[in-house]
């Protein structure tokens, strides 16, 4: 049931962005700017054209590029750590730097090791 | 009391926006333009997390920049917009493919880890080429009729801005090597040294001729 519900929200946001954006013409500006005074007059129609169709290919490849990445994510599952031997701060190793992470960062569950001060 | 006049006051503002970016997103986008050409891919994988942390905090000096032209000085943003819309449109895709490399070639499977370095490369590469025409056709003007931009779409690409456009490639790709010069050590440094050997030399070279 919660499952179904996912997409609602989604839903909801771009009912409200199309009501806002359709549900106010003709004006630009309500009750004080229409929208044919608000066109640019360089731009051509067919600047318009091609800029639109390079925005639908741009995210028509980030979408689900994202969504591949995001659904791996969620299959992969969260990362358990496991509970340190000893739980006392200066014992465990530190996080790994996200500098030295490039390898690090994808292994996962690596296990927090405490090793005993010599 | 004089009234205070807020025309040189954003001026200031402006400007002072515009050299934080060059400066500051000069350095990221150049770390890169030079991404490609690093010896090898652990460097890589330290140039980008040398600008991780900082380079969206970089971008907002953009952010100011565009909404304090708008805010400020409505009429000279009606008329450079469009004149300059396809270098903006280009810059902004190209910024997209840059950024989502950012949070995207870590997750990435080592097969797939090479698209990747190739969005951030070309990403930081045509942001930075339409930055450089953008700049060339705001130097030459625009042309004006009563309170509107007159020219065509494609005004902006003249030889002139051609040459901004490489000068300023090499522009940031020296910031980039001196960013990596003073937060890296050894084979990364000594290659980054190298590069701004050769970039002092060529982007000074552009920026004369």
């Amino acid at each position: 049931m919660c499952e179904a519900c996912l997409p609602l929200g989604f839903v909801a946001v771009i009912a409200g962005w199309i009501t806002t954006e359709v549900g106010r013409q003709p004006w630009v500006i309500y009750g004080l700017m229409r929208t044919k005074d608000a066109v640019t007059p360089s731009l051509a129609g067919s600047d318009v054209l091609v800029s639109l169709i390079i925005y639908m290919i741009v995210y028509l490849v980030v979408y689900p590029v994202t969504l591949y990445y995001m659904i791996g994510l969620v299959r992969a599952g969260p990362e358990i750590e496991e509970e340190p031997d000893r739980p006392i701060e200066g014992l465990q190793r530190p996080l790994p730097a996200r500098a030295a992470a490039g390898a690090a960062w994808s292994r996962p569950g690596t296990p927090i090791i405490a090793e005993p001060r010599p | 009391m004089m009234p205070l006049d807020f025309v040189p006051l954003w001026t200031l503002i402006l400007g002072f926006g515009v050299f934080m970016y060059v400066l500051m997103d000069g350095f990221d986008l150049g770390v890169g333009i030079l991404f490609r050409r690093a010896p090898n891919d652990a460097a890589r994988d330290i140039m980008m997390n040398s600008v991780a942390p900082i380079w969206d905090g970089n971008e907002t000096w953009l952010v100011l920049g565009g909404v304090a032209l708008l805010a400020a000085f409505p009429l000279a943003f009606a008329i450079i917009l469009p004149a300059v819309y396809f270098p903006i449109l280009i810059m902004l895709m190209a910024l997209i493919f840059r950024g989502i490399a950012f949070e995207l070639r870590f997750k990435a499977s080592p097969q797939s880890k090479h698209r990747w370095d190739a969005a951030f490369h070309y990403g930081s590469l045509v942001a930075t080429l339409a930055q450089g025409f953008l700049l060339g056709a705001f130097v030459q003007g625009f042309r004006v009729d009563g309170r509107f931009f007159a020219g065509g779409s494609f005004d902006w690409l003249t030889p002139f801005s051609v040459l901004t456009a490489i000068s300023l490639v090499l522009g940031y790709a020296l910031l980039g090597a001196t960013w990596l010069i003073m937060k890296t050590e050894g084979v990364l440094q000594d290659w980054a040294r190298a590069q701004a050997r050769w970039l002092m030399g060529a982007s000074s070279s552009a920026s004369a001729s």
